[in-house]
């Protein structure tokens, strides 16, 4: 698991981690039942407080993607496919959202972005 | 307490075999000069009395060592025990040493059995009581520093009283007065008798002194900031 | 839940011209509690205070749940100290004074003791009085450690290190607190130092405690506003803990950064603050440049 840090985004660094993780799992990259390293290791590795990571493991806990046992670590949850899915979704929606909240105040229309996405899709390939 | 004394014994044998090393010359020197034993015991005494304080404790200020050993898990009462413990072990290796040179020195004036009698031995250990008994809580309250100063005190407060004695014409000059008292006291306890009874009132002393040294060291040192 | 290594309440100490009062704070177990302020805030008091080197004038101090005082050779017995200036006998070797030490503690273990000697590159028959000030603060560490107290106290370890050793000696502490049972409590003007690794942070000024509170809640809340002069007065920052004018711009620290970012909108630029910055704003900042 590799999670890479930045001290200068404005990001909280627990949510930084959060999201990480996140990904990695939906994108398969962690796989279910994998083991987390320890709150503690990992706050080591990154060179961050236990707190944070802790915090971190909670947040992603309460999402239902990782599952805690008491003495023995932290684990990716099993997941959904549906649920999966849906947080999938759910993670574009919200750029999508992002994205279009900005072309409001900056007046963008709404087929101007169409075209944008278009293009945009286009590209990667 | 053993292992406090182990570290003070570490802590300050360089110190420990200077002074002696110094000592050496000393006694080589009053054992070639001085004939009575009564002499050579009451300076023996005070050297040693006075000095091997400094040796346990004179290195404090400049190190800090108190702060540290302090921080170790020791009470401060072990602590100040066991500063009267290793000067005690101290002024017994002082003594132990002066009595060597004394019998080994071939041109020594004073035969060891003059000096090593019961009583003499509690002299010694009484006058050296008496010295240290003031300087130890003195130093272990004030530092090596407030010895200096009390020292240094005392000097000019004789100064003082000598001057005012010339000044109102007193018949008497006090410090006179003060030595002759001293003189006294010492040749009335050379000169007596080892009668059981002194001997006893002696020890007694001696128990007393150190008690109610150790009590104030304590007492100051418990309160002292470091 | 956590227990607490460390916890203070309404401890106070008055010299002349300084006093610490009131001081109230916890160091929960498994975790490195930072304390920072300027020089003459009373960090080394409290550090010293703990250790009972010093008498308190009133308050409570327990360690492991014990009171410092009364249980004070037993835990003792679980600190290891490293002070700003290691002070040892100067002549002597290294070994010299560990063997003089070591003899205090019952869980020394001298297999490690050397372990660590060589990892600093300390040669144990090297006088103490040879080695450099880094090298001092390495051996006082290597003694602190060896003897596997439950908690470490030191005050302004990383003063006068050169940055590869502070960074060094910061991952140590990461590392030693693995185990949950290990805490670190240490005090340091060297903000930076705190930011990266400690879990909670006690800001001390002028013999008070200004807040004691997780890391990451104060760089998160607290911020620095900064706008032009005419446009901004200190007044107009809610939680306003202190400010600074140059030429042209007003400066002013808050403590709660979200709502005055909410209230001023774009008359400022509201930024996270450093811990440097809380500092410098709170000793210095109600005047100007």
């Amino acid at each position: 698991m590799r999670i890479i840090i930045s001290n200068s985004s404005p990001d909280p660094i627990y949510e930084q981690i959060t999201r990480q993780i996140k990904s990695q799992i939906i994108s398969g990259e962690l796989k279910e039942g994998e083991a987390l390293p320890s709150i503690r290791r990992l706050a080591m590795d990154l060179q961050i407080s236990v707190i944070t990571t802790k915090r971190a493991y909670e947040e992603l806990e309460k999402e239902g993607f990782v599952d805690t046992v008491e003495g023995k670590g932290s684990f990716v949850a099993m997941q959904n496919k549906e649920l999966l899915r849906e947080k999938k979704m759910k993670i574009v929606e919200d750029k999508l959202a992002e994205a279009v909240a900005e072309a409001r105040l900056l007046g963008i229309t709404r087929a101007e972005l169409e075209e944008m996405l278009g293009l945009l899709f286009a590209e990667k390939e | 307490m053993l292992k406090i004394l182990r570290l003070e014994f570490l802590f300050n044998r360089r110190q420990l075999f200077i002074v002696l090393a110094v000592f050496s010359a000393y006694f080589a020197y009053m054992a070639g000069r001085i004939a009575s034993p009564r002499l050579f015991i009451v300076m023996t005494s005070v050297m040693v009395g006075l000095s091997m304080p400094f040796v346990i404790l004179g290195r404090e200020d400049k190190f800090k060592t108190a702060a540290l050993v302090c921080s170790l898990p020791v009470r401060r009462s072990t602590y100040v025990l066991g500063k009267y413990a290793a000067t005690w072990i101290a002024i017994g290796l002082g003594l132990g040493y002066a009595l060597l040179l004394t019998a080994a020195l071939p041109f020594s004036k004073i035969a060891v059995s003059e000096v090593l009698g019961l009583k003499t031995i509690l002299v010694s250990v009484f006058l050296i009581s008496l010295i240290f008994s003031v300087i130890l809580p003195f130093t272990l309250r004030f530092g090596f520093t407030g010895v200096i100063i009390l020292l240094v005190g005392t000097q000019l407060l004789g100064i003082v009283a000598l001057f005012i004695a010339q000044l109102v014409r007193v018949p008497n000059n006090p410090l006179r007065i003060v030595l002759q008292a001293v003189e006294k006291g010492l040749k009335t306890l050379l000169h007596h008798e080892p009668t059981p009874g002194f001997l006893l009132a002696l020890l007694a002393a001696i128990l007393a002194l150190n008690a109610f040294s150790i009590f104030v060291g304590w007492a100051l040192y418990a309160r002292r900031d470091l | 839940m956590m227990d607490n290594a460390i916890e203070i309440k309404g401890l106070s100490k008055a010299y002349k011209g300084f006093a610490l009062e009131d001081v109230t704070l916890a160091a929960p177990s498994g975790h490195i509690m930072g304390l920072i302020g300027p020089n003459g805030a009373g960090k080394t008091t409290i550090v010293k205070l703990i250790m009972n080197l010093i008498r308190r004038d009133a308050g409570e101090i327990r360690l492991f749940g014990l009171d410092n005082r009364r249980c004070e050779a037993e835990v003792k017995s679980r600190i290891g100290f490293v002070y700003d200036a290691p002070r040892f006998p100067e002549d002597l070797r290294l070994d010299t004074i560990a063997s003089a030490l070591s003899a205090f503690y019952d869980r020394w273990d001298e297999v490690r003791f050397k372990e660590l000697l060589k990892e600093f590159c300390l040669p144990p028959r090297q006088a103490f009085k040879k080695l450099s000030h880094g090298m001092k603060m390495k051996f006082s560490l290597a003694l602190a450690l060896a003897h596997q107290a439950d908690l470490i106290l030191m005050d302004e370890p990383t003063a006068g290190l050169d940055p590869v050793f502070r960074f060094e000696l910061l991952n140590r502490l990461q590392a030693l607190i693995q185990s949950e049972r290990k805490t670190v409590f240490f005090s340091s003007h060297i903000t930076t130092d705190l930011e990266r690794v400690a879990d909670f942070v006690t800001f001390v000024h002028k013999g008070r405690i200004v807040f004691s509170a997780a890391k990451d809640s104060v760089l998160e809340s607290w911020g620095v506003v900064r706008a032009k002069s005419d446009k901004l007065r200190p007044e107009d920052v809610p939680e306003a803990r202190g400010h600074r004018r140059t030429e042209h711009s007003l400066e002013v620290l808050t403590s709660d950064l979200a709502a005055a970012g909410r209230l001023l909108g774009d008359r400022a630029v509201c930024d996270r603050a450093s811990l440097e910055d809380i500092m410098f704003f709170v000793s210095k900042g109600n005047g100007h440049a």
